[in-house]
């Protein structure tokens, strides 16, 4: 197992450099820079913005010094504001990262909870009910949630909060003060619920899904007809044998749902007001902000990597016949 | 059993929840109908009396860049007037009036040396003397190519500027040393022009002549830092507010400027906030969502939703809609045949319903017009001023294609038109005007138009390299002056003039106008050079002038009053030394 991690680890640099080789030519290649505006740029202008960003320069060259300050872990800065991309990401890390782990508790408990009530109550009102929740959840866009979230409980009720997010916040973002995550008087959960709720509804009803058509499935093997016959209580049925061997399906689509939710989401974060990297991404590249476009791409790439590391070890975990070498 | 039923129960119990949860959100109906708007009509918020101290909070878009040297977007020069302050001011006619400065300037008779004595007592927000030598500094490091500043060539005529500037080596002691600026004394600084020029003074006011804190900054290539929490004690402010606190995409907050003092605002006006924070909102529909709920004091309107939010806050006084300066039109390639024939491009101006499509894409909250050059602008001309000429009449625009030779509903024998394009940004109402206009070509003419729709900058990029046939596009003032509407956009060679407008007479007019110093006779030449424009549809053919749209709480005072238009971002964000609370 040690042996398979550190080589899935050592894999990620090569696929991180393809991501950033591909990214830094593609972005070149899209019409348009950092500095074409409605209204032009006088030539000396642009001439010497160009030169101040190293953009006179050919583009191998530019590639050379990408790659060399990416190495020496400097991601550059950004053409629009002049800040350092890494100091950005950091930053909207910070937001993005706690609306999207809460994002994705609330996917995960509602999306398997629905999911195992459909299927213990096949073809009745409950899995109606689920099914039809699974249904909205994924056929209604993000920002038409939560568009009309605001509208109602912001707007019209005046019980949660329309800008901006609740979780404490950091100006530059450090993993070992994560204790004031854990501070409830640090949050103001009238700014957490909505931006949750439109964030994690996709991923919950996705998850419903696949948890439904799982549970389905191992109700139906002839170890639980098995565990009935022995006289085993149907919660011990339920949460001992179902479930747990129900996960393998679950968790495979729990990684990249991570990776997804903790990434950001672009809609999210601009229909709240919310500063977090998804939509500082979405915004680089409409931009042409090529420092943000290389940083965020590359960070992106990371930790979809990172989440596709953590459930190959954990399908080790919940199956014992998986075994890597 | 009892276990099972409760397990069960609180299973059913979370479905039952998310399942109400996804049907409340379905029970919401976003309606926007609404009263009808009235093109030119406006509110003013109800005025209470001022109260010294209290809050703001305003809802706005973050700029990139926050040192005025660099700046170029208006959201940035927005926020930058509030921290800083010129030698000179636009006053509310935007007029300019001494600031910084003591009076204005004195001005050599051959029109080329311009004297600036500066008040005296003047401080940085830090209690450093204000001097001389920081507005010296603000034009050098404007002229410097190190700092690349996008509205250098504001300063063109400044002896020196442009030669530093475009130095491909950089920054060159030498060529700086020859720029036209030199501190006389500690109060008294002195520009020399390459030419006379009758708006310099109005230039002044212009954020790229902002002071320097030399005592920060000794050097004209020293960089100012990025917008960030640390940029707040990094700097020194003159105008009337300091910032405290800027947190990047979110907010930042300003407090009065202790050394402020009332004789520098046009209006003779101090802060009276405690606090003024502004909210970064980039979506127009958020920021009114949070105007609605009341966590902003201050929002613009997203057009889409213009009827709707109008209907329901002018009748509480909460609605204000102020004229900018902006004039949009359909930009022409003249150098791609058939729109280098002045008939089809009467045709296509005059085949189009400016009020119509007012009200369809635009809810009715522009003006449509005729003139390039808006009324309040020296020199502009009504709406309706050139109707006779390119106002919509579908009769007389088939007469002007079949004077073309192209075919159409009154001459079947023609030759076929070819398919132009129409190069659109991805938004709302730019996509509503392109289908717009491409029905009424279809209905009035009976030719055919693609649209192509792209991102803001291959939009741009397009403009810029001359690719496209038809673009919807326009200018927005960056001083009020006609000069500013009309040099470089369409005189032959000019750097924006991408429609390839090349006139003699327009040429001509514009030579005899540029460095003209008989005031009467100037703004006459840049009004008969509009009616050229206008009536050969050189390039544009206008269609509307811009409005903002704002919605401003009943408590707030000295901003709807103090808005005309120029600042366009927040209302009367460029006098906000006014702005204040009646309760």
């Amino acid at each position: 197992m040690t042996g398979f991690v550190i080589r899935r680890i050592l894999w990620t640099i090569p696929v991180l450099w393809a991501v950033a080789t591909i990214t830094f030519f593609l972005m070149h290649a899209v019409p348009g820079g950092p500095f074409d505006r409605e209204k032009e740029l006088p030539p000396a202008a642009l001439a010497n913005l160009e030169k101040r960003y190293n953009l006179d320069k050919p583009l191998y060259v530019q590639y050379g010094l990408y790659l060399t300050n990416l190495a020496q872990g400097d991601l550059g800065l950004s053409f629009k504001n002049g800040r350092e991309v890494r100091d950005i990401i950091t930053e909207g890390l910070a937001v993005t990262a706690q609306l999207g782990v809460i994002a994705f508790l609330y996917a995960t408990i509602v999306g398997i909870t629905l999911g195992v009530v459909a299927a213990l109550y096949h073809n009745r009102l409950p899995d109606y009910l689920c099914v039809f929740f699974a249904t909205i959840g994924t056929a209604m866009p993000n920002f038409i949630i939560a568009t009309f979230l605001v509208i109602i409980f912001s707007v019209q009720l005046g019980w949660l909060g329309v800008l901006g997010w609740g979780g404490p916040r950091f100006d530059i973002f450090d993993p070992l003060t994560w204790t004031n995550n854990f501070d409830p008087s640090a949050w103001d959960f009238r700014k957490v619920v909505l931006p949750v709720i439109a964030l994690g509804t996709l991923s919950a009803a996705y998850i419903a899904r696949v948890t439904r058509a799982s549970v389905l499935e191992v109700l139906n093997q002839d170890y639980i007809r098995t565990a009935r016959a022995k006289g085993l209580a149907e919660y011990v049925v339920v949460l001992r044998h179902t479930i747990k061997n129900a996960m393998v399906p679950i968790l495979t689509v729990l990684g990249p749902i991570f990776a997804f939710l903790v990434t950001g989401s672009f809609i999210v974060e601009r229909v709240f007001a919310i500063n977090g990297v998804g939509y500082r991404f979405v915004n680089a590249v409409f931009q042409r902000d090529y420092g943000m476009i290389m940083g965020t791409t590359l960070f992106f790439a990371a930790v979809v990597a990172a989440a596709n590391l953590v459930v190959d070890i954990l399908y080790a975990v919940v199956d014992p016949r998986i075994r890597y070498r | 059993m009892k276990l099972l039923r409760a397990w069960r129960y609180l299973l059913l119990s979370i479905a039952a929840l998310a399942a109400l949860a996804a049907l409340a959100a379905c029970g919401g109906d976003d309606d926007e109908g609404g009263g009808t708007a009235t093109p030119g009509g406006t509110a003013t918020p109800a005025a209470g009396t001022r109260i010294e101290g209290g809050e703001l909070t305003v809802a706005t878009v973050e700029g990139d860049k926050l040192d005025p040297h660099q700046s170029s977007f208006a959201t940035e020069i927005s926020l930058e007037r509030m921290l800083w302050r010129a030698a000179y001011t636009l006053d509310g006619k935007d007029v300019p009036q001494p600031a910084m400065a003591a009076a204005l300037p004195v001005i050599s008779a051959d029109g080329l040396t311009y004297t600036i004595k500066l008040k005296s007592g003047l401080k940085w927000s830090d209690g450093n003397d204000l001097l001389a030598e920081d507005f010296v500094m603000g034009i050098l490091h404007t002229c410097n190519p190190v700092i690349a500043g996008e509205y250098q060539y504001v300063l063109s005529n400044i002896v020196g500027c442009d030669a530093h500037f475009a130095n491909e080596a950089g920054f060159d002691a030498a060529l700086e040393a020859a720029i036209g600026v030199k501190e006389i004394d500690d109060l008294t600084y002195q520009i020399t022009l390459a030419n006379p020029q009758p708006t310099f003074t109005m230039i002044l006011t212009m954020w790229p002549t902002f002071p320097v804190p030399v005592h920060l900054f000794p050097n004209s290539s020293d960089e100012w830092p990025a917008p960030g929490p640390a940029y707040p004690a990094a700097l020194a402010y003159n105008g009337p507010y300091i910032a405290t606190e800027y947190e990047p995409g979110d907010h930042a907050t300003l407090a009065p400027n202790p050394n402020w003092k009332a004789e520098y605002s046009p209006l003779n006006a101090a802060p009276t906030l405690d606090k003024l924070t502004l909210r970064f909102i980039d979506d127009m529909a958020v920021a009114d969502r949070a105007y609605e709920k009341g966590e902003v004091d201050f929002a613009n309107v997203n057009l889409t939703e213009l009827k709707a939010l109008r209907s329901k806050f002018e009748p509480t006084g909460e609605y204000l809609r102020v004229l900018k300066p902006t004039t949009t039109g359909m930009e022409m390639n003249l150098e791609r045949p058939p729109l280098d024939n002045l008939d089809v491009r009467l045709a296509l101006v005059r085949a189009d319903d400016h009020e119509l499509e007012n009200e369809v894409c635009q809810q009715g909250g522009q003006v449509p017009s005729t003139s390039w050059l808006p009324e309040v602008v020296k020199g502009g001309a009504a709406p309706d001023a050139f109707a006779a000429q390119i106002g919509h009449d579908p009769v007389k625009a088939r007469e002007h294609l079949t004077k073309a030779g192209y075919k159409n509903a009154d001459n079947p024998t023609g030759k076929d038109f070819p398919v132009l394009t129409i190069l659109v940004r991805d938004t709302p109402s730019a996509k509503c005007s392109a289908e717009w206009h491409q029905e009424q070509y279809r209905k009035e003419l009976g030719i055919e138009t693609k649209i192509e729709i792209v991102d803001g900058p291959t939009r741009s990029a397009r403009f810029k390299a001359e690719d496209f046939d038809l673009f919807p596009g326009g200018w927005q003032q960056d001083y009020p002056d006609p000069e500013n509407w009309i040099i470089g956009l369409f005189d032959t060679g000019g750097g924006n003039n991408h429609y390839n407008c090349s006139d003699p007479d327009i040429d001509a007019k514009v030579k005899a106008a540029q460095f003209n110093t008989n005031e009467t006779e100037r703004i006459k030449l840049y009004s008969e050079i509009n009616e050229l424009i206008v009536t050969r549809v050189c390039g544009i053919g206008p269609f509307l002038h811009v409005a903002d749209h704002y919605l401003i709480k009943p408590y707030v005072v000295g901003m709807g009053e103090n808005s005309n238009g120029q600042d366009g971002v927040i209302a009367g964000d460029w006098i906000a030394e006014t702005w204040g609370r009646s309760e």
